[in-house]
């Protein structure tokens, strides 16, 4: 009896499936539903041949709904999608036995250039796009080397010479602190300008640098910023990623002044007590990348460097608190840096 | 399908074989199938062409032989895995520690693959996946000591060590078997070339660990079937007390049981290593010892069957990124698709877990508290015909 009933059932849902499938609507515009067209002749594309539709496609290992990192790749295919009219996809939380399988699935389509956010796609890069040499593949914050692979840096140092200098500006008893996140390359290189910058404006300013040992360590950040405090620093520069807001909080409630960096304009956070942000554009190093791939001017095995120049890095909102003498003072070094008159020791 | 009768099976009963055929087959399938319709459903509504997605799911499982090789790579642990729960379980045991036996495995590996750089590569392949097969027993070995010396209950134990096994291999990576060169998170070490698995099919990610885990299947249905040692540890399962008024050492059984079924976990731990990875990093395998435990579950904890349901639910991981590359699906949809799938076939196959867990449970009575399941009375374990 029970086997008839099954039988009745299976049959049942055999055919539901087959009305459902049949009857359903085939949304024509399904596979465009993340790219909506209206942006097609977006006037920023002047240079864009009209003929050919651009494809982007991003891929990361987390959220993109982090409001950080992951946050800004999101932004920036949505920056080349609104800016440059591409057509534009992603995927997110990628784990990583996924990561060749998910770069694939994109080449396969014909994407003309393919984001991989952040060094830890590294390996699948090296291995996916060799067999792909028409796609396009770009790595960001990473130096992974391909004929078909390109990868993007920022021009560390620049920011730090322009914070170190508020920061020295700003310092009444010249004790300025710096909390950074690692004691790496990229890191040491801008905490070493902050010193020549803050001793450009004030001979007798202290920079003291410690570090978090992570990007995100919330409670050893805050650990580190409170010993920064207890030194009696009146600036501190804060130079993380998820610690980073805590401890602009703590410094906040010691009415010490903050200059935060690299990721987040932080003036919103504490109007207060930010003195400015530095800021590194991510969305700016995916519109470039595609704007350099349109131009035909893209080219693997290189690591392409964005700084000042490109407007991919630059110091945020002025907090309501600064003199105009300090900012006036640091717009103006900027201008002599970007002119070519003032060495801050980057290369 | 682990029952007593099984020596019935070879007699032609019609019965007995629809069945069979009705319960591991024909249900599973009609619920895919509700599942899949429901999903449609979920797409409809969404905006999204369900034939388009479902093509997407299926090309990106099973498309052409580098997607099958990626379905295989990703189901070569989940394998692996899984059996280890199953052999466990066996036993009576739950092993929720399949995340920190392989981290454990993991390790052991990565430390002899990339010691001894200029051994001969069978040597060190071996030697490596040797050392990743002790240290995952080793640490499944723990809570099972701490269970028959002191009653610790082995699914809170075995928990607990997956955080340890998760530090332990956080703490190495940024220290002691860091490597050299500079990167830009904490990486170990590399593999050297000489330990890494070689490739079944060139031009894709298929390894060795596949081989390995299909030898653990044949193996462990061997064992279970034919051994006397799988007689004693499904005894000793199903009444640790009778098992033991019937000459047998339980505790050394439910040891060795725990043991191997560790050493399963650490093996899929090398395969990920030595297989493609070549060295690890913080957080590499965060989900697939628990992925493991529904697979052991689907797979009614029988080798063959766990095989079934590792490949099922591999293929709808890399399915799964071609539904969100190819088909375009939000990675929300995309994820609730995938348990869907993986619900129906767990609520079909559930008559036959309710029974096993029920069996163990009353196999058990020194433990009343810590089985969760409640009691079922024996009506409740239908029969389809």
């Amino acid at each position: 009896m029970k086997a008839r009933k099954l039988t009745q059932l299976l049959l049942m849902a055999t055919i539901g499936m087959v009305i459902f499938v049949a009857c359903a609507p085939a949304p024509a515009a399904a596979p465009a539903t993340s790219a909506p067209a209206a942006n097609t002749a977006a006037p920023a594309a002047t240079t864009a041949p009209a003929a050919k539709k651009y494809k982007v496609a991003m891929v990361t290992s987390g959220p993109t709904n982090d409001q950080g990192w992951n946050y800004d790749a999101l932004r920036g295919i949505q920056a080349i999608r609104d800016k440059l009219g591409w057509e534009m996809a992603y995927s997110e939380n990628v784990p990583a036995a996924q990561q060749e399988n998910v770069l694939r699935q994109y080449a396969q389509q014909n994407y003309d250039l393919i984001f991989a956010h952040g060094y830890e796609w590294g390996d699948a890069l090296k291995a996916v796009a060799k067999d792909f040499p028409n796609v396009m593949f770009a790595q960001i914050n990473a130096t992974t080397q391909g004929s078909n692979i390109v990868g993007t840096s920022f021009k560390y140092g620049e920011l730090g010479y322009f914070t170190g200098m508020a920061a020295g500006l700003m310092t009444k008893n010249n004790k300025i602190g710096v909390v950074a996140a690692q004691d790496a390359p990229q890191v040491t290189a801008d905490t070493d300008t902050m010193k020549t910058g803050a001793k450009a404006v004030n001979p007798n300013a202290d920079v003291n640098v410690s570090f978090v040992g992570s990007w995100d360590d919330v409670v050893k950040g805050g650990q580190v910023a409170q010993a920064q405090i207890d030194r009696g620093v009146d600036v501190l520069i804060i130079m993380g990623n998820a610690f980073t807001p805590p401890a602009i909080k703590l410094a906040q409630d010691k009415g010490i002044k903050v200059i935060a960096g690299w990721t987040i304009e932080a003036y919103p956070l504490a109007p207060n007590t930010i003195v400015t942000s530095g800021i590194q554009d991510i969305p700016d190093v995916y519109l470039n990348t595609a704007q350099q791939l349109q131009d035909g001017k893209l080219k693997g095995n290189t690591t392409n460097v964005f700084g000042w120049k490109e407007k991919a890095q630059y110091l945020g909102h002025w907090g309501d608190f600064v003199p105009q003498s300090v900012q006036d003072a640091v717009q103006k070094a900027e201008a002599a840096y970007l002119a070519g008159t003032l060495d801050i020791g980057v290369k | 399908m682990s029952d007593p009768t099984r020596g019935k099976v070879g007699a032609f009963d019609r019965r007995a074989w629809s069945r069979l055929l009705l319960g591991s087959v024909g249900l599973p399938a009609l619920s895919v199938l509700v599942a899949i319709v429901i999903g449609a459903v979920m797409m409809v509504l969404m905006g999204f062409d369900p034939r388009q997605a479902y093509a997407a799911l299926w090309q990106g499982a099973f498309g052409n032989v580098i997607q099958i090789s990626e379905t295989l790579k990703t189901a070569t642990p989940l394998l692996l895995c899984g059996l280890g729960i199953s052999f466990a379980f066996q036993a009576g045991a739950f092993n929720i520690g399949a995340v920190g036996q392989m981290y454990a495995g993991a390790l052991a590996a990565v430390i002899v693959g990339g010691l001894f750089p200029n051994m001969p590569a069978p040597l060190h392949i071996g030697l490596s996946t040797l050392a990743a097969f002790v240290a995952g027993g080793l640490w499944a070995l723990a809570p099972a000591l701490l269970k028959v010396y002191s009653g610790a209950n082995e699914i809170i134990s075995t928990i607990l060590l997956n955080y340890i096994g998760i530090y332990l291999v956080d703490y190495m990576i940024s220290g002691p078997i860091k490597i050299g060169e500079h990167r830009d998170a904490p990486t170990s070490w590399p593999v050297a070339d000489s330990a890494v698995y070689p490739k079944l099919i060139p031009h894709t990610q298929l390894h060795l660990g596949l081989l390995i885990a299909l030898a653990a299947m044949v193996v462990l249905f061997v064992v279970m079937r034919y051994t006397t040692l799988g007689h004693r540890v499904r005894i000793v399962g199903q009444n640790p007390v009778a098992a033991r008024h019937a000459g047998i050492r339980s505790d050394r059984v439910f040891l060795l049981a725990f043991f191997f079924s560790g050493s399963l976990a650490g093996l899929a731990g090398a395969s990920e290593i030595l297989g493609y990875m070549t060295h690890l990093i913080s957080g590499f395998a965060p989900n697939t010892g628990y992925d493991a435990i529904a697979v052991a579950l689907l797979g009614g904890f029988e080798p063959f069957v766990v095989g079934l349901a590792a490949l099922f639910f591999a293929g709808l991981q890399t399915g799964a990124i071609a539904m969100e590359a190819v088909a375009r699906l939000p990675a929300q949809l995309v994820g609730m698709i995938r348990v869907l799938a993986i619900l129906a076939v767990l609520a079909a196959s559930s008559p036959r877990i309710v029974e096993l867990a029920n069996r163990s449970r009353l196999a058990k009575p020194e433990l009343p508290a810590a089985s969760p399941p409640p009691p079922v009375p024996a009506v409740e374990t239908p029969e389809i015909p």
